[in-house]
């Protein structure tokens, strides 16, 4: 793939960086978490409730994102554009990677929308997970609020279908 | 915008390379594979317990989850079967023609599956399960 950073020599301390997953599939939370533990990610919120983790109960300030939105899309997808609204537009934005079963087309378009950096397919590999992570770290189109997408909706359109294209290679 | 939040981790000095964060992370994945491969049987024991009237949300949330985590350790029979159940169950309700029979079906082969692993010649029961798919889908509209 034209954006796989393996090619890279990329190195990381992530023991610092907090994680925000949010699953109501409590073993896949579990692995993702031993998975993402792997890569050196030590801080993590977890949430086993979309509904529960749409209200926002500390102060925690995730660095990076995971959201499963299955099996209730909506609240998922809130979730994600809450967190987008609730960054500072001076602030550099969170990564946000949505990680699911359900990969139709639709939810695709709608996650970027929502302020998705990335959709990732369930199963997957943490090779693939890496690779997302790194490539959504440097690549922040979707940091733009939501009224600068609308104001870009070429360019909004053309991240879109990247990031789709990349999905279903 | 040149970065994320993320981006300050990157490429540091005395960082974990690639290489060795894989390893650990399929290590990790692997130290898991038992509480995996039971909460697998858990879910599809919740099916079978659900019985021939499972709601189609309650099917859906277990052969999703069943599929997902087949597939993160390989098992691919079970993996492709869960993923036809899901393709059913989503058919069946967005045509409104729930058949609890062919679900059913799907579901017990789900255990059979299971027992028997990717090694065991299971060609019929996956052909079986495929036709009941393709009825589920609805006559082609090409």
């Amino acid at each position: 793939m034209g954006d796989d950073v393996n090619d890279q020599q990329h190195s990381f301390r992530f023991q610092d960086a907090g994680v925000l997953i949010v699953d109501e599939n409590a073993g896949f939370m579990d692995l993702t978490t031993q998975i993402l533990m792997g890569f050196g990610f030590r801080k993590f919120e977890r949430r086993a409730s979309l509904s529960d983790a749409e209200a926002p109960r500390t102060r925690f300030d995730p660095d990076l994102i995971i959201v499963d939105p299955f099996p209730d899309i909506e609240a998922g997808l809130r979730i994600i554009d809450e967190l987008r609204r609730r960054q500072a537009a001076s602030a550099l934005p969170s990564v946000v990677i949505v990680l699911t079963g359900h990969t139709p087309r639709p939810l695709i378009d709608k996650a970027r929308r929502a302020g998705a950096d990335y959709i990732v397919a369930k199963p997957f590999s943490a090779n693939v997970l890496l690779n997302r992570i790194l490539w959504s770290a440097s690549t922040v189109f979707s940091s733009a609020p939501s009224s600068a997408v609308v104001g870009d909706e070429r360019t909004y359109r053309a991240s879109i279908d990247g990031a789709t294209a990349a999905l279903l290679q | 915008m040149t970065g994320s939040r993320l981006t300050r981790f990157i490429d540091l000095p005395d960082g974990m390379d690639m290489q060795t964060a894989l390893a650990n992370a399929r290590a990790n994945a692997e130290a898991y594979r038992e509480s995996a491969l039971s909460q697998i049987d858990t879910d599809i024991a919740a099916l079978l317990a659900a019985g021939e009237m499972v709601a189609p949300e309650t099917a859906s949330r277990l052969a999703e989850s069943i599929g997902s985590m087949a597939g993160m350790f390989g098992l691919s029979a079970l993996e492709q079967s869960a993923r036809r159940l899901c393709d059913m169950i989503r058919a069946l309700t967005e045509r409104s023609t729930w058949d609890r029979t062919s679900v059913w079906v799907n579901i017990q082969a789900l255990k059979i599956i299971r027992q028997h692993g990717d090694s065991e010649n299971l060609g019929e029961i996956l052909a079986g399960l495929q036709r009941l798919a393709k009825r589920a889908e609805g006559p082609s509209t090409a």
